[in-house]
């Protein structure tokens, strides 16, 4: 007989959408950002890495290799994202620095650059540019991926060759290259007379570099096989520019200030002909909502972590049982202290219609206790269901059959219910979300990130904490390119 | 020793034909997030689940609106032992022909059982150790079934998995090692007959109990040995007010596991049974419960133990995985009551739709009439009710996902049922190896990737599916209930000229890789099962988190290097063998239902189409293995319609052969054979000519095969599959090469009936050319023939003629044998124009060949 303990299905992680939610904000985003991702922050990666193919791959053709050298590229694109660190770094013209790969591996060493020390160059140590912004590049037109089985992965499209042989001209005689190539170190020398090429605040001032990416950001590209999908991307961040710019006219470019107001114009009917608004003004309705079942999930998980293992229902019951509100809460829901004795819809009434209209105190209610975070998203359930009733009813705010939807419908369908069976089946809304949504992403090979699973009657919780946060907006990366390229209308107001 | 029962399991195969599950608790979830995408890669196979009934319709109740895949991926069996009964064993099984392994132990079929809790289990494997453990679950599933309402499906599921021709059932050895309940003897009887000679102490865990301590009280009384009762703090299972009452000699001690913070739960159960030099363990699904271990067939749960000696140093070795304390747990005063089931007065324990027919059993606690069932907004009432076994048939129109029962009782309350699933039996009873293909389709590589290797995939599982005995035993509809009769087209339509013309059009899809969903669909339809059986692919770009530049790296470099072209070519050119040889061999055709017989047939048509236009098989390959299949299947060497389909449908008995034709016919074939023949249809050589020929003569004998419904509805199947498979300038002729079929074999059966309708002498005088060529076709008697050479139509000339459809030469008086092309000029039979063409273009093409 062999007889064994059962283990675990494998690893665990926080994960960033436990709810299954953030992914329809961020595919709704990326239509209107074309490509610039959540980690693609700063515009000088996108003209370095199409330089970078095309080095690559122009020295490997001069070396007549016959084979791709998978190893030679990763070490390359390790030493090129070293050396945009370095310059980043000893790059003294003013400009932010953030968003340089690397920066945080390498805090020490370039520490040590600045105070004047020659550093070695990291022996074998692969970059992340490739993978951070080659789709980001791929959607502007600058590089392509090889069509099937072609020896070489990927290639320059006529657009990146232009940039790839703008940059060559730029750098001139082999010097850098050499450098670039061959030096196992890198002294502070060295790195200036790369800051013009490498660093990223420096693309504004190398103007032919800078132009190419302005028109790659501005001017659709036609596909190779033709279609709408490129240049109706190009349309929708057309749009995003427009409205950019507007905004820039009047004001310093903060993302969240923008989706903010964008999303109290909108649903006061102030953008109602401006499609691309109305997308901006949905994207941020959708992430408020998401903050809104974060919160609900993390209330539950909370009380659940006290208690082990409970069911929903009790879960309530103990929110029920507990003292008043914290006055904060009070404050913008002033009746809020009496929803336990509220019908259902009386409680939904009872929201002030304005409440968390502009940019919500996400951080202030995060920090409350769990029966009053639980209240919370229920009340902010419930004004983002008010808010956006028109704009839902007309379909500008399209129903995407999610979680979300479920629980605006919970709180739009409200009557005589009590209002704590109606609080239990939102926590329940959010608890299913979280089971199909880990088990979904486990089945697809993702760690686990479950909170807590069903047993019997029970839910019982896992060792994984939940804080409920608002997603992060890729709006700031779409600024910071947008201003590192010295787009018109936007650089100055970033 | 720590291991994962599911990641172990599904490591053992990549060809698994069947899942079995025994559980207490089931989370819809955790099946359809985690254990089917596992057992997809452990060859997809048929996943059967026997859960509590209350508890399966309990979380069925939470969890419905989340589900997918339940009653077509994979079936739940509620088990309804009676009230305050449980069904609790917890077992998983998988298997395919060669092999079987199980694991036997205390997890549910959750999350908690299957990972986060601290579980105990066992293994068996047919060709290692625990063999008997196989046998043991084959004779207490098998008990399981006879207690099941509607069990016809699931017996049959449970046939094939332990069905003698599977090598491994073979080989088992006798059952043992495996106590189970409900039995006419204890769980806590059949240990003690294990447990012979002189037992030193026993040790107990288990994380529940009796209220008052019973089934611990009972294990001391029948051994009178010291017990160990081993409790995790803060879950003890055992009230301090029962520990007060039990009887001396059980000492309570404290385990847990080794994690400091949130330990993991304890819900393990075992029994030791200490003796000198070994021990007798038994570990499994039984709580220290009365209704765990001291039940019989009467009342109590269902329960499975295993039971053996092990060394004492295993034991301690299996021990010292928790940790062990001699302090006494503080216990609580009272124990929190587990909430009780809420048991409906009207419940559906199964609900199984085949074709129009569903079938529902239920359990009511007073008579009902007036019985319907609810879906959605249709209400169907029943066709037939057997009130003795609580057993309802109901006509529907469409299929339900799930249902709701309703029935009037004696004083007109109108009771309604929790919503229940359906079980859709005609997915669930799709193979394995069918499950495979279909997720072979899913997959298949999107851009970059190597298609044609895909390509050859889905042929080798086709191949597969074709040799898979548990495909053969597939029914496609319930047996016993013919499909409709077949309404073909009006014959005396067929030659105007509004016959056949298309109605509509569907868009063009074409590239495998792009359009697999569609042809997937194709697929579906022809199956009649739903793509959830392949099980749903996980998306990799619906993950909601930030993209991870590492993996993309790795994505971007990292790409599958192409075989050499030569290889590819042989790969598929091998494939395509395969696939050829399991249609052509030798039993297949005469063995195979007509009704799957049809569909193979159509799928081949469909892949091979698919092949050639997204231009993985070459044209010549693609018609000379497209000539060797019809010409096997249904010309016959002389292309007269003697193919293997047509010499079955003979040895038939001639009331049987209705039945054939209606199972083997439908519109999906004969839109995906006239697909499959447009490479001939339109080939301009003497290859093509042949294959004309004898289609016209095949739709003459065997109508039914392109013409088995109304034009309409095989023309709208010719469109849809046309739109899927083919590219836009092909897409265009196939419905006029389907009318050209059915206008020839008509042409021909008119041409027949004309002429033997005439006394042959009275045709005979009607011709008065005297010259015949070798490119005339003759009428003689009731047969076609053509001249071996020119001969004068002269009463004293032995012209040597060939007659169609024979190889033998025979002689006939040159003036007997009557020219059909004279016939046909001087007006002497009348045919309609377009027939008269068709019968034109047919001498020629005869002639041709001829030629």
């Amino acid at each position: 007989m062999e007889v064994v303990w059962g283990d675990g299905l494998g690893e665990e992680t926080q994960g960033l959408d436990i709810l299954g939610v953030r992914a329809l904000d961020q595919s709704l985003e990326t239509a209107l950002a074309n490509g610039i991702t959540t980690i693609s922050l700063r515009g000088r990666y996108f003209t370095i890495l199409p330089w970078l193919i095309g080095e690559f791959f122009e020295t490997q053709k001069a070396a007549n290799a016959t084979t791709f050298a998978e190893d030679d590229l990763r070490a390359f694109i390790g030493r090129v994202e070293y050396l945009t660190l370095a310059c980043t770094v000893m790059d003294d013209t003013g400009g932010a620095a953030g968003g340089a790969l690397g920066s945080v591996i390498f805090r020490e060493i370039m520490a040590e650059l600045s105070l004047g020390a020659t550093i070695p160059f990291p022996n074998n140590r692969a970059g992340s540019i490739l993978g951070t912004y080659f789709g980001p590049c791929r959607a502007l037109g600058l590089v392509k991926s090889a069509e099937s089985w072609e020896p070489q992965p990927f290639s320059l499209t006529p657009r990146g060759r232009r940039l790839w042989e703008i940059r060559k001209a730029s750098l001139g005689d082999r010097r850098l290259l050499k450098i670039l190539w061959d030096s196992e170190t890198l002294s502070p020398d060295d790195v200036r007379a790369a800051v013009p090429h490498f660093s990223l605040k420096h693309l504004r001032r190398a103007e032919a570099e800078a132009a190419c990416l302005r028109e790659a950001l501005e001017v659709p590209w036609v596909p190779a096989g033709g279609g709408t999908s490129v240049a109706s991307a190009y349309a929708k961040f057309a749009g995003t520019l427009a409205w950019l710019r507007d905004e820039a006219r009047s004001r310093t470019l903060r993302a969240d200030a923008l989706l903010a107001d964008n999303y109290r114009r909108s649903v006061n009917g102030a953008a109602a002909n401006d499609e691309v608004k109305i997308a901006w003004a949905e994207f941020e309705y959708r992430r408020r909502l998401h903050f809104a079942l974060e919160l609900m999930f993390s209330a539950v998980c909370s009380t659940l972590r006290e208690r082990g293992e409970a069911s929903l229902n009790e879960i309530v019951t103990q929110w029920q049982e507990l003292p008043e509100l914290p006055p904060v809460l009070i404050e913008f829901w002033p009746e809020a202290n009496v929803v336990w004795e509220r019908t259902t819809a009386e409680a939904v009434a009872s929201v002030p219609n304005d409440i968390f209209l502009d940019a919500g105190p996400t951080e202030t209610l995060s920090n409350l206790s769990p029966h009053a975070r639980g209240i919370a998203a229920f009340g902010l359930v419930a004004a983002l269901a008010s808010q956006s009733q028109t704009l839902r009813r007309s379909g500008q705010f399209p129903n995407r059959a999610g979680v979300g939807e479920r629980a605006i419908a919970l709180v739009e369908r409200a009557a005589d219910e009590p209002f704590q069976r109606s609080i239990a089946r939102l926590a329940k809304i959010v608890a299913e979300a979280h089971l199909s949504t880990t088990f979904r992403k486990m089945a697809g090979g993702q760690k686990c990130s479950l909170r807590f699973f069903p047993d019997g009657h029970h839910l019982r919780a896992t060792d994984l904490a939940v804080g409920a946060g608002q997603s992060g907006s890729r709006l700031g990366n779409v600024i910071r390119v947008l201003a590192d390229a010295g787009v018109d209308g936007i650089a100055d107001a970033a | 020793m720590r291991r994962n029962v599911l990641n172990w399991l599904s490591q053992q195969f990549t060809d698994a034909t069947h899942a079995v599950v025994l559980t207490h608790n089931i989370d819809f979830l955790f099946v359809q997030g985690v254990l089917v995408p596992r057992l997809r890669w452990a060859g997809n196979p048929r996943l059967t689940i026997f859960a509590d009934a209350n508890c399966a319709a309990s979380t069925y109740r939470d969890q419905r609106a989340v589900l997918d895949g339940l009653g077509v991926r994979y079936r739940v069996v509620p088990v309804d032992l009676g009230p305050m009964r449980r069904f609790h064993p917890k077992v998983l099984l998988l298997s395919n022909h060669q092999r079987a392994v199980c694991a036997v132990g205390s997890g549910n079929l959750t999350y908690g059982g299957m990972s986060a809790n601290h579980e105990v289990w066992t293994f068996g494997a047919s060709d290692g150790e625990g063999a008997s453990l196989l046998a043991s679950l084959r004779d207490y599933i098998r008990m399981l079934v006879e207690l099941l309402p509607l069990a016809e499906p699931v017996r049959n599921d449970m046939d094939a998995i332990f069905d003698e021709e599977q090598t491994w059932v073979t080989d088992l050895p006798l059952a043992s090692g495996l106590l189970m309940s409900p039995s006419d003897r204890s769980i806590l009887d059949q240990i003690a007959d294990f447990v012979t000679g002189e037992v030193t102490s026993i040790s107990v865990l288990a994380p529940y109990f009796d209220p008052d301590g019973a089934a611990l009280a009972e294990l001391r009384r029948r051994f009178g040995v010291p017990v160990t009762v081993w409790l995790q703090p803060g879950r003890e299972g055992l009230s301090s007010i029962a520990a007060a009452t039990l009887p001396e000699g059980i000492a309570l001690k404290a385990i847990d596991c080794p994690e400091e913070r949130r330990p993991s739960f304890i819900h393990a159960k075992f029994l030791a049974f200490h003796r000198v030099n070994d021990i007798v363990l038994a570990v499994g699904s039984a709580n220290c419960s009365r209704a765990g271990l001291l039940s019989n067939r009467d009342w109590g749960n269902a329960e499975l133990m295993v039971v053996d000696n092990v060394a004492p140093e295993i034991f301690r070795e299996f021990f010292a995985d928790l940790v062990q304390s001699d302090v006494p747990p503080k216990l609580p005063k009272q124990l929190s009551d587990e909430p009780e089931f809420e048991v409906p007065r009207l419940r559906i324990l199964a609900a199984r739709l085949e074709g129009d027919r569903l079938d529902v059993a239920f359990k009511n606690a007073e008579p009902l009439s007036r019985l319907a069932v609810e879906a959605e907004d249709a209400v169907w009432p029943a066709s037939h009710v057997d009130y003795t076994n609580s057993l309802a048939a109901f006509p529907v129109s469409r299929g339900p996902s799930s249902i709701i029962l309703t029935g009037t009782t004696a004083a007109g309350e109108q009771l309604r049922s929790s919503e229940a699933w359906v079980d859709d039996e005609t997915s669930l009873a799709a193979p394995a190896s069918l499950r495979r293909m279909i997720r072979r389709l899913q997959e298949a590589d999107p851009v970059g990737g190597d298609l044609a290797g895909e390509f050859r995939a889905v042929l080798d599982q086709f191949r597969d599916y074709l040799r898979d005995p548990d495909a053969s035993r597939r029914r496609m509809r319930r047996s016993g209930e013919a499909r409709q009769a077949l309404t073909p087209y009006d014959p005396k339509a067929v030659f105007s000229d509004e016959f056949g013309k298309a109605i509509g059009s569907a868009s063009r899809q074409t590239d495998f890789s792009h359009n697999r969903k569609s042809v997937l669909a194709v697929v579906e339809a022809l199956f009649a099962v739903s793509s959830a059986v392949g099980g749903a692919p996980p998306d990799p770009d619906d993950s909601g988190e930030d993209p991870d530049s590492a993996a993309e790296e790795e994505k971007l470099i990292s790409r599958p290097k192409r075989p050499p072209e030569a290889k590819v070519t042989e790969q598929l050119r091998r494939a395509l063998k395969n696939v050829e040889a399991a249609l052509l061999e030798s039993n297949f055709i005469t063995a195979r239902r007509p009704g799957l017989l049809g569909t193979d047939i159509a799928l081949a048509a469909i892949l091979l189409v698919k092949g050639l236009a997204d231009g993985y098989l070459d044209v010549e390959q693609y018609r000379e293995t497209t000539r060797r299949l019809w010409g096997a299947l249904f010309f016959g060497s002389e292309g007269d319609g003697t193919g293997s389909i047509g010499r079955r449908l003979q040895q038939l008995d001639p009331n049987k052969r209705d039945e054939f034709v209606v199972a083997f016919a439908s519109p999906k074939l004969s839109a995906a054979l006239t697909l499959w023949s447009l490479t001939e249809w339109h080939a301009d050589d003497q290859d093509g000519l042949w294959f004309r020929v004898s289609a016209a003569q095949l739709q003459h004998r065997q109508p039914w095969l392109f013409g088995p419904a109304s034009p309409e509805d095989v023309t709208a199947e010719l469109q849809s599959q046309a739109a899927t498979l083919l590219p836009p300038n092909e897409q265009k002729v196939v419905n006029a090469a389907w009318i050209e079929l059915i206008r020839s074999g008509e042409a021909l059966r008119l041409l027949y009936n004309t002429l033997t309708s005439i006394p042959h002498l009275d045709l005979v005088r009607k011709v008065t050319a005297k010259e015949v060529s070798p490119r005339d076709l003759l009428w003689q008697a009731d047969s076609l023939a053509f001249a071996v050479q020119a001969y004068r139509r002269h009463s004293s000339v032995r012209a040597d003629v060939r007659l169609l459809g024979e190889t033998a030469l025979r002689k006939f008086k040159g003036d007997n044998l009557v020219p059909v092309q004279a016939l046909l000029e001087n007006g002497a039979i009348d045919f309609p124009p377009i027939a008269r063409e068709e019968l034109v273009r047919f001498v020629e093409a005869v002639a041709k060949i001829r030629t």
